[in-house]
């Protein structure tokens, strides 16, 4: 009898902000403000008792202050503090996580910064990290595999990995496989969801299901009972097919199973049946072998098929740009592409075989490849010389090994290898020297205050300033040369026009001064008034100095 | 030596101006500034309440406007390449225009009206021929730094500026100067120095402005927030598009000396300017139109023929025939009327009565109007004045200056029609809209001040929901978490004025009442900013003082407007929540869930209270409309309404009286639209034709409906106040109507005249008078004085006052009293009273009582016109209320009660209401006919569809089926589709619906939820139709996989699960508000009954004064009258009728929220039984859930 195919899932709450963080803690070590505990407080629970084929319900482990009665109190969990990691440096685009706590001061994903602080004043607001967060992915991929071979992180939901569980009978089966990725996990969360089920889709319902428990295994003979209970909201499928199944007071996904396909089928149509099918625990999705790429490839079909290689390279090229993207994306470049054909053979010119077939050629290259150019060259080469023997009707275009990005930067003098990837690979490493924010490009920005006239954003080679923003950008001008902040000096006034000052431990004789050139403003977040003098000094230098409201001088910059 | 500011934004300039006119006012006088100009963008809005401050403190008000001048064809003389001056676009060049003469005023104000009607909304320009065509009588400033001549030197153009200021000289014939500014920027000065050689070389003045936006320089940050609502930004995202400091505000003749103290040629052209501008306001005489005459007749002439005309049909005989007191009436107002000159502004009213007389839209006067026989026998109002002893001189006397307030109700469905009308009559120049503007109130200012800070809608729509309905500045007091409010002021101070102050920065002079001499550190701001404790101000230099409640002073000023009488007493009203006195800012905040100590969340109040009242946008009155025989563009600019076809002028209501122009009120009144369907109705269903005129006014069986206080639905006597007094007042004739229609009014609430009154007419308190000469007068009203007309009287009868005199009386006792003119009064009333022989300290006591009752009485006349709708719906409603349920519905939304409420009252009046039906209903509510006949309205028309060949059961009362408009999320798209489908057939079943209609799957499925369907699915339980019948649609909707794929139905329905009562209540009133299948108490009965909570009919029937009860019911009204010392009246619905809660302000304070909120409220507290009326003295609150769809009814809240 084969054996039922079982996966596990396991679910980290709120994962990303614990990867945000721990990163932020590895690069400011010295930093007392950032004292939060990394790991969960957590005392090590005795292992559970193992029930075969049970529902394992351990109570869940104890809130972190239990362990600590007679102990010194320890520093709180970071899912204990409000944190929130928000898109973009300054938040603009909104909360995408939230802690516990920070939810518990409802705050929710999708609120701007403004918004949340407003619930939570103390609220600590961190950059979603999206290579942060896939870094630490791959180390908890990595160390679940430790508990089996094939591990998954589920694409778009960071936290949430399907993990093979056929063929570990030996190793304690189930029960102790879910142990031990419940441990694992809990490297990263107190309180993770393990679930193990006959499909993903249940598995992943169990994580949410099991509620106080560490795990849960759902019965093998039973599976669709269990999935029958589960509510309908856990179902992948369409909004309005959603509601109109609530409408017709169908709330679990065995409601929705016990229906007949062709009734769906009429209804909603092709998705409207893949959801029945996830309902009935008909998931096509499998964990797979433990991989640090996922394999990509690009599937055209040509109608009418075509008889030549050219039309061809139009779909080729297009299909590169977008795996080299997605390489790139990965911090990989390509080594072997793999090229799939179609054959037509019915309608070719063959006639041994009338089902279409598939011809597959590899090109591999001598030095993995991040650019679009020099690998369409290399295909293009290898479909010059492929020789049809019936049209295509199919095309596709997959990479079949990987390798980390070099960051060769090539022959800058050859246009032909600027190689962006190249170009952020060095700028990765770069930072990973010299730390984040390390590289920097020029921006303007938009403010009166002369210090934030321009501006240091973090480099990216994506980002182009338009040559229009340049030239309409106002001209304030009032320091040609900034210091890095401002510092302070001592002004002799005469009517209130300066004419001497001591700065840097020199006295500067002022033989002209303009001004006062008043800038004010900012009275909402962090209110500033100040009265700004060109002064013109007996050397020739025009130094940019001002005075702020409670009188003291500061000096802003020269102009030369 | 002195200076006047001649370029002065006020908030009139929407969005790019902080003050108001007043304000400026008031500001210039301290500063001593012998006259100051107006100057709004597009704009004159402000310049009724700018002259009269003016006027009013002795100054001279110059009035003007800025206007955008279009870029000239020639691209030689456009700026393009010049660059913006912090934030001001280049689109189009600002321009100040100074009113000389009434022709300069007129040309402004048409330039005006032409640049806001020739280009889209919001974005008005002028271009040069425009402009030339219309610069007669005005003095040219060439603007701020966004002017066409600064713009081109910003554009290195300087000979081009200097051709473009040669040009704006030709245009205004030397009446030019050139303006500069200073407001400590670098590009200002740059400008500058090109500015003044450009007038130099052409030999016209240079003249400082400072380009005023705000007051003080704490209205810098509420023109910050402005500038983010008018580009629709948060300020984080503002950047440099808000201006670079807080100068531009009102500067005095020193500050503004030290900077030009090298040349004051600038500062003295202010003064030569402002000489040349004499203009003023007062100057505007505008006449009405004349009417179109028979050739030879003047309109005098004409008026009385119509008045004999009116006098056949209304008595049946001539004018010459009339007994003696109905001709002398008539013919003493006709005189009067000649004397000031008003014949031809009532034969314009008469002709829009006439028109909709004749378009059968139902009309009736009110108001004043009532008060003159002239106007009942013209047809314009139905009371007929002289029988009901009212006197005429409330609405017209000789010693009013301006025209009479006429206001017409029409049936407010076909009221466009009534105004399109008098478009065409006196033609789009000389007709036009008054405008409201509407002003920041506590809702709107939170929510603003929330989107730009940077919040949420959501949230500021929970701290809305929390905040006072009217009053900014009470809101932000609520909410002032920690912070004072001159704290909070501090905030936005940029620079103290003492930089500006001669001899260096540390030697300045405090102005004598400057409330911004404080002086602000960062590090103080900043820990205002964190909440931390303030630090203490040391007053270390000699001249600051601590300036202390100053902001409010500003507001607190006798000058700023005084808003009417109404409008004030919504000021006064309160939310529910932030009312209560205790509940603390940090309660408020985190009920929303805001947290106090951030430091933005703590800013939230400051910039509420600074938008305190400033104008928003701008709307339409709700009927005023104003005529001019002049150009009417010349009078007052004139802008296109958001509402296609209407065009509104800038002026308001209370604008008009003081520049002389007239208004006409043309005001839709819901009941009359019902009163106009029912007849039709009750004629299609019942054969029967009632003439409104002509009903029994003495029928004692709709005075029992009174009596009973059985109003739900009624005109006016509908509301929670009304029904309690109506068992204890006992209407028993019209004019018990009457004085109901007047005493449930905040002002005689407030005057304690309701309990007197009543307890006279209950025989429980002895009618007496305060002299015997009074009795006639107030005999009729118990001796307790209600009208404003016995107030009026009382001076006639006992101070021998001339009726002119006593409307003088009535209105220098009502809103705008001055002290001395109070006591030239009370003399000339003590002594008038003396001379009758009333003795001295009665006399003084009757004086106080007119004084008191002047602001609270009632106009007699307004209250006999609404009594008689209030008559006429009551008796509809007790004879036909079949038809006038339906009209009701039909007319929604109007009246006191949603649609469910209004139906469950119809079903306990023995109506038949039939569940919405595809198959039967139309779009409107309709009337069935025991299934032979059918009534469909669409929109006022009637159409009667006769099913099969029986004979029509003429007289029986037909069945109200609901339409499909009562169905949430219907919108108009398929309302048109629907519409059209049904004008062709019923639908017969799902396939022929799906087959005829395409409409979305939320709309079917809104449909199908609210049972729709249902008929169509008949074979089944009803339990299991709504579903199936969904299940059915979704099938049909999807239709044929191709055409070689037809879909074969297939008959069999899934099992799915049949919906409990509970749920199909909770169904219907989640798609339809309302639902026949159950209101949602009666799922609880079953529950509620054993624990001993009563229904409201058992409560009614049997309860008894000072039981100890309990009562659940669905909250159908909230409120809480500014007259009630802070009790809540809740009223309370289950499925036998409804009950009238009293919540103390204790109690509510305890558990606002959950009163507030909850939409099933179990109540325990004592009964309250006197003269039948019940009430529940509520002692504790519980919140009930009957998942019966009760969150999804509608309520009527704190209206």
């Amino acid at each position: 009898m084969q054996p039922r195919w079982r996966v596990a899932c396991v679910r980290i709450p709120r994962f990303p902000i614990g990867a945000v963080w721990r990163n932020a803690i590895d690069a400011e070590k010295s930093s007392t403000q950032l004292s939060f505990a990394l790991e969960p407080t957590v005392p090590h629970p005795p292992s559970p008792p193992i029930t075969p084929r049970s529902h394992t319900n351990d109570a869940a482990p104890k809130p972190p202050e239990d362990g600590s009665k007679a102990q010194p109190k320890k520093k709180p969990f970071w899912d204990e503090e409000p944190i929130v990691l928000v898109e973009g440096q300054r938040g603009g685009g909104g909360v995408r996580a939230a802690t516990a706590a920070a939810g518990r001061s409802r705050i929710r994903v999708g609120m701007t910064l403004t918004e949340a602080k407003a619930r939570c004043a103390a609220l600590i607001a961190r950059p979603w990290d999206e290579t942060v967060i896939a870094r630490e992915i791959t180390r908890a991929s990595a160390a679940f595999v430790a508990a089996s071979p094939q591990v998954t992180p589920v694409a778009g939901a960071p936290g949430l990995w399907w993990i093979g569980v056929n063929g570990l009978d030996a190793l304690g089966g189930e029960p102790e496989l879910a142990r031990t990725l419940w441990h694992i996990a809990r490297q990263w969360h107190p309180q993770p969801r393990v679930a193990i089920a006959g499909s993903c889709v249940a598995a992943r319902a169990a994580t949410w299901q099991a509620g106080a428990a560490r795990w849960m295994i759902t019965p093998i003979d039973d599976e669709s009972e269990y999935l029958g209970q589960v509510p309908l909201g856990l179902i992948p499928m369409d909004t309005d097919m959603r509601e109109a199944l609530y409408a017709l007071g169908l709330r679990t996904a065995g409601a929705l199973a016990a229906l007949e396909a062709d009734d769906v089928e009429r209804r909603w149509g092709e998705f409207g049946l893949q959801a029945w099918r996830l309902a009935h625990g008909d998931d096509p999705r499998r964990p797979v072998l433990a991989q640090m790429e996922a394999p990509r490839s690009v599937v055209t079909e040509l109608n009418p098929s075509v008889t030549s290689t050219e039309p061809l390279l139009f779909l080729l090229r297009s299909a590169l740009e977008r795996l080299v993207r997605e390489v790139i994306a990965d911090g990989r470049s390509i080594a072997t592409v793999a090229l799939t054909l179609t054959l037509d053979d019915a309608q070719g010119k063959s006639a041994i075989n009338p089902r279409p077939h598939t011809v597959t050629r590899e090109v591999r290259l001598p030095k993995p490849l991040a650019r679009v150019e020099p690998l369409l060259e290399r295909c293009r080469l290898l479909l010059e010389k492929w020789i049809l023997t019936a049209p295509v009707c199919g095309l596709t275009v997959a990479i079949a090994a990987t390798a980390p990005l070099s960051g060769d930067q090539g022959d800058l003098l050859d246009t032909s290898w600027r190689d962006p990837a190249a170009a952020e690979a060095a700028f990765a490493r770069l930072r990973a020297e010299l730390g984040l924010g390390a590289i920097v490009q020029p921006a303007l920005g938009d403010s009166h205050r002369p210090e934030e006239e321009g501006k240091w954003d973090e480099a990216s080679l994506e980002v182009e300033v338009p040559i229009d923003a340049v030239q309409d950008a106002p001209v304030v001008g009032l320091a040609h040369r900034q210091l890095e902040s401002a510092e302070p000096a001592e002004v002799e006034c005469d009517q209130e026009r300066p004419r001497s000052l001591r700065w840097r431990s020199r006295v500067w004789r002022i033989h002209h001064a303009v001004g006062p050139e008043r800038l004010a403003g900012d009275w909402w977040r962090d209110p500033y008034a100040r009265d700004y003098w060109r002064c013109e000094e007996d050397g020739g230098a025009t130094l940019v100095v001002y005075r702020r409201s409670d009188g003291e001088w500061f000096v802003q910059g020269w102009a030369n | 030596m002195s200076y006047v500011e001649l370029h002065c934004h006020s908030a009139f300039s929407l969005l790019d101006g902080a003050s108001d006119p007043e304000a400026l006012v008031a500001r210039a006088q301290q500063l001593g500034y012998p006259a100051i100009a107006l100057t709004d963008k597009h704009d004159l809005g402000g310049a009724v309440r700018f002259a009269h401050a003016a006027k009013e403190l002795g100054l001279e008000g110059i009035i003007g406007a800025e206007i955008s001048l279009e870029p000239p064809t020639s691209s030689r003389l456009g700026a393009q390449g010049g660059r913006a001056a912090y934030g001001l676009t280049t689109k189009d060049y600002g321009l100040v225009l100074l009113a000389q003469n009434r022709e300069g005023y007129g040309n402004i104000s048409s330039l005006i009206t032409r640049g806001r009607m020739d280009n889209d909304r919001g974005s008005p320009s002028i271009s040069l021929d425009t402009l030339a065509r219309h610069s007669a009588g005005i003095f040219a400033l060439t603007g701020s730094p966004n002017g066409w001549v600064p713009q081109l030197i910003a554009a290195d153009k300087t000979d081009e500026a200097c051709e473009a200021a040669a040009s704006l000289l030709d245009i205004f014939e030397g009446r030019l100067a050139i303006e500069v500014w200073d407001h400590h920027l670098p590009e200002e000065r740059e400008l500058v120095k090109h500015l003044i050689p450009i007038a130099r070389s052409l030999g016209i003045p240079w003249v400082v402005t400072n380009d005023v936006r705000y007051v003080f320089p704490t209205g810098r940050a509420v023109h910050d927030v402005l500038a983010c609502l008018k580009h629709q930004k948060t300020l984080d995202e503002m950047g440099t598009q808000l201006l670079p400091n807080g100068e531009w505000y009102l500067k005095s003749y020193d500050q503004l000396r030290r900077r030009w103290q090298h040349d004051e040629a600038g500062l003295k052209a202010t003064l030569m300017i402002a000489e040349r501008c004499k203009f003023r306001l007062a100057d505007l005489k505008p006449n009405l139109p004349t009417f179109p005459l028979p050739p030879g007749v003047s309109d005098d002439e004409y008026l009385a023929r119509l008045v004999d005309q009116g006098a056949i049909e209304r008595w049946g005989k001539h004018l010459d025939e009339l007994d003696p007191k109905y001709r002398k009436q008539l013919e003493h107002e006709l005189a009067l009327i000649k004397k000031l000159k008003l014949a031809g502004f009532f034969l314009i009213v008469w002709d829009i009565v006439r028109f909709a007389n004749r378009e059968g839209v139902l009309c009736q006067g009110r108001g004043s109007a009532a008060n003159s026989a002239i106007c009942y026998v013209l047809g314009i109002t139905a009371i007929d004045p002289i029988k009901m002893e009212l006197l005429f001189e409330r609405f017209l006397s000789e010693g009013r200056p301006e025209a009479p307030d006429i206001d017409l109700d029409f049936a407010h469905r076909d009221r466009e029609k009534v105004l399109q009308y008098v478009y065409e009559r006196y033609g789009r120049e000389h007709a036009a809209m008054v405008c409201e503007q509407i002003t920041y109130r506590g809702r709107s200012a939170i929510r603003d001040a929330a989107r730009v800070l940077g919040f949420s809608a959501e949230q500021a729509g929970a701290l809305a929901n929390l905040s006072d309905r009217f009053s900014a500045k009470a809101t932000a007091e609520a909410l002032r978490a920690g912070m004072t409010a001159q704290e909070m002021a501090g905030r936005y101070r940029d620079h103290d004025q003492r930089w500006d102050e001669p001899n260096g920065a540390y030697s300045g002079i405090k102005k004598p009442n400057d409330p911004m001499s404080q002086p602000w550190t960062a590090e103080w701001l900043r820990a205002a900013a964190d909440g931390k404790p303030l630090p203490e101000r040391t007053n270390t230099r000699p001249f600051l003082s601590s300036g202390k409640g100053r902001r409010f002073e500003e507001r607190k000023d006798p000058h700023t407007r005084t808003r009417p009488a109404g409008k004030e007493d919504h000021e006064e009203r309160r939310n529910p929540v932030t009312a209560v006195r205790p509940v603390s800012a940090e309660s408020i905040l985190g009920q929303v869930g805001l947290d106090s100590n951030d430091a933005r969340v703590r800013l939230i109040p400051a910039i509420v209270d600074g938008l305190h009242q400033l104008p928003r946008h701008r709307s339409i009155h709700v009927g005023g409309f104003v005529l001019t025989k002049e150009p009417l563009a010349t009078v007052v600019p004139i802008e296109p309404a958001s509402m296609p076809d209407r065009t509104v002028i800038q002026w308001e209501r209370d604008d008009l009286d003081l520049a002389g122009l007239a208004k006409i009120d043309l005001l839709g009144l819901g009941m009359l639209t019902v009163l106009q369907d029912c007849l039709k109705y009750i004629r299609a269903t019942r054969g029967v034709t009632v003439d409104l005129a002509k009903i029994d006014m003495n029928d004692q069986s709709v005075y029992d409906d009174l009596c009973r206080a059985d109003t739900i639905g009624l005109f006016q006597v509908e509301s929670r106040a009304q029904m309690q007094t109506l068992p204890r007042l006992k209407p028993r004739n019209f004019y018990d109507i009457v004085v109901e229609v007047a005493i449930i009014r905040p002002g005689p609430i407030q005057g304690d005249m309701v309990h007197p009154y009543l307890r006279r007419r209950a025989g429980k308190e002895e009618v007496t008078y305060p002299h015997p000469s009074l009795e006639p007068v107030l005999k009729r009203t118990l001796g307790v004085p209600l009208f404003q007309e016995q107030g009026m009287q009382v001076a006639i009868t006992a101070a021998s006052f001339t009726p002119g005199e006593a409307d003088t009386l009535r209105r220098a006792m009502g809103h705008k009293r001055s002290h001395e003119r109070m006591a030239a009064i009370r003399e000339k009333l003590i002594e008038g009273m003396r001379r009758n022989g009333i003795p001295e300290d009665i006399a003084a006591r009757i004086y106080n009582q007119i004084n008191g009752f002047a602001d609270y009485g009632f106009p007699e006349s307004h209250a006999a016109s609404f009594a008689l709708i209030v008559y006429a719906s009551a008796y509809l409603r007790h004879y036909y209320a079949a038809e006038f349920l339906a009209a009701m519905l039909n007319a929604q939304p109007m009246g006191f009660y949603s649609p469910g409420t209004l139906i469950e009252d119809g079903r306990r009046h023995g109506v038949v209401v039939r569940r919405v039906d595809l198959t039967a209903s139309s779009w409107d509510h309709t009337l069935e006919v025991n299934g032979v006949m059918r009534v469909v309205p669409n929109d006022g028309n009637v159409k009667v569809e006769r099913r099969g060949t029986g004979r029509e059961p003429v007289g029986k009362p037909p069945a109200v089926r609901i339409g499909l408009r009562q169905v949430r999320g219907l919108g108009p798209a398929a309302r048109e589709v629907l519409e059209k489908a049904l004008a062709e057939a019923p639908f017969k079943d799902i396939g022929d619906f799906v087959r005829r209609v395409k409409l979305d799957s939320a709309t079917i499925t809104a449909l199908a939820t609210a049972g729709a369907f249902d008929t169509m699915v008949s074979d089944l339980p009803q339990a299991r139709q709504r579903r199936a019948a969904l299940w059915r649609v979704l099938e049909a909707m999807r239709g044929a996989a191709g055409p070689l794929a037809p879909v074969i139905p297939k008959t069999t329905t899934p099992d799915l699960p049949a919906l409990k009562p509970v749920e199909i209540a909770d169904a219907d009133y989640r798609m339809t508000g309302l639902s026949l299948n159950g209101h949602p108490l009666m799922h609880l009965r079953e529950l509620l009954a054993p624990n001993g909570i009563r229904t409201a009919k058992d409560l009614l029937r049997n309860g008894r004064d000072g039981e100890e009860v309990a009562h659940a019911g669905l909250v159908i009204c909230r409120q809480r009258p500014g007259t009630a010392k802070g009790f809540v009246f809740l009223s309370l619905e289950d499925e036998t009728g409804i009950i009238n809660v009293v919540v103390t302000p204790q109690k509510f304070e305890q558990q606002a929220l959950l009163i507030s909120q909850t939409p099933l409220l179990l109540v325990r507290g004592t009964l309250q039984v006197e003269q039948k009326v019940v009430n529940l003295r509520a002692r504790t609150f519980r919140a009930l859930r009957a998942k019966a769809g009760e969150e999804w009814a509608p309520t009527h809240d704190f209206h």
